[in-house]
């Protein structure tokens, strides 16, 4: 079985998550701390608490099976269907042997792309340079992260650079990004931030995707969510990848769609 | 504005010498035409009218200081 995410304000909300999903006390889950929560200063820059936790009981036996599958020439997943579980749970269902079309695979490695140091401050320039016309007094902050190229919008008017629904930060990021990988001759991958406020986005996504998780598996009924662009997206899907009771498909035609999380 | 739309023309196309930007300033609203090499239209535009549509909507932020309205028309 699988370890499920469960996050929370602080480590103690993130546990009683995990102990409600399973309907378990919390002794007898296998848990992994794996952020504590903070505050951060008025808000910015605070973090959820995040723990990793799966039922401590079949763990055992399923890794053995894993292990004899793999030992008899089978793949290892999906787990054999006749596991013992110590109760009969929904999500305690072996993953599905398919997995939808757009649902990001986090086993797949990341193409290795470490943008250089030059890229970078291109990057920061022509973010720069936009700006100049809509937010002259806005400076820019660049630096290399788990996202890319990672470009911070200092100071300026911050509605004007968020625009409606995030629509004007989007924009300039997927510029940014063209103009950025035009240059380089292969896809660059650049966010574009200010005050925190991808990451809150992110957050609050994340967030609505385990409530509408939780509310499509109680009334069995699909839940959608959105329209939300591309990359809300892989924030919904990954959100629920390991609840293997739900599943998540995007559905719609232009670059927004809605998510719909459908319970097995 | 015109200065804006340049730049970014400029810098999406491989012809960056065939990129022509013209405002036609109007009362209220300033109309901006921006014309690329015949092969490079799809790079302005991009999928879905996805680079067209992020070129406006800077646009109209970057208007919002100026109390003036501008619209992007991509010639053909």
């Amino acid at each position: 079985m699988d370890f499920i995410e469960f996050t929370g304000k602080d480590t103690e909300e993130a546990l009683q998550q995990a102990a409600k999903h399973f309907d378990m006390p919390l002794d007898r889950l296998e848990i992994e701390v794996v952020q504590s929560g903070s505050n951060g200063i008025f808000g910015i820059g605070s973090r959820k608490a995040k723990v990793l936790a799966r039922p401590a009981g079949p763990s055992a036996q399923e890794e053995v099976a894993e292990v004899l599958a793999v030992v008899s020439g089978k793949a290892p997943q999906p787990a054999p269907a006749a596991e013992p579980e110590p109760e009969p749970e929904p999500a305690a269902a072996p993953p599905a042997a398919t997995e939808t079309d757009d649902r990001p695979d986090p086993r797949a490695p990341r193409p290795p792309e470490p943008p250089s140091p030059e890229l970078m401050e291109s990057a920061r320039q022509c973010l720069g340079r936009l700006l100049q016309a809509m937010e002259p007094e806005a400076t820019v902050e660049a630096s290399i992260g788990e996202r890319g190229i990672e470009l911070e919008i200092i100071g300026g008017e911050t509605g004007i650079i968020i625009g409606r629904r995030g629509q004007t930060l989007e924009a300039l990021q997927y510029l940014v990004t063209r103009i950025v990988s035009h240059e380089a001759g292969r896809a660059i991958r650049i966010s574009v931030d200010t005050g925190g406020y991808r990451q809150r986005r992110f957050e609050s996504l994340a967030d609505l995707a385990l409530r509408m998780g939780s509310k499509a598996r109680e009334t069995g009924r699909p839940v959608a969510v959105g329209p939300l662009n591309s990359q809300e997206r892989r924030v919904v899907h990954m959100a629920l990848r390991d609840q293997h009771d739900l599943s998540t498909v995007s559905r719609g035609r232009s670059d927004l769609k809605k998510v719909v999380i459908t319970p097995r | 504005m015109k200065d804006l739309i340049m730049y970014i023309a400029q810098a999406l196309v491989d012809n960056p010498e065939a990129v022509k930007v013209n405002e036609i300033e109007g009362e209220q609203t300033s109309v901006i035409e921006l014309k690329v090499a015949k092969e490079d239209l799809g790079k302005v535009i991009g999928k879905q009218g996805r680079t067209a549509r992020a070129m406006r909507t800077i646009l109209s932020a970057a208007s919002t200081k100026v109390r003036k309205r501008s619209v992007l028309e991509i010639l053909e």
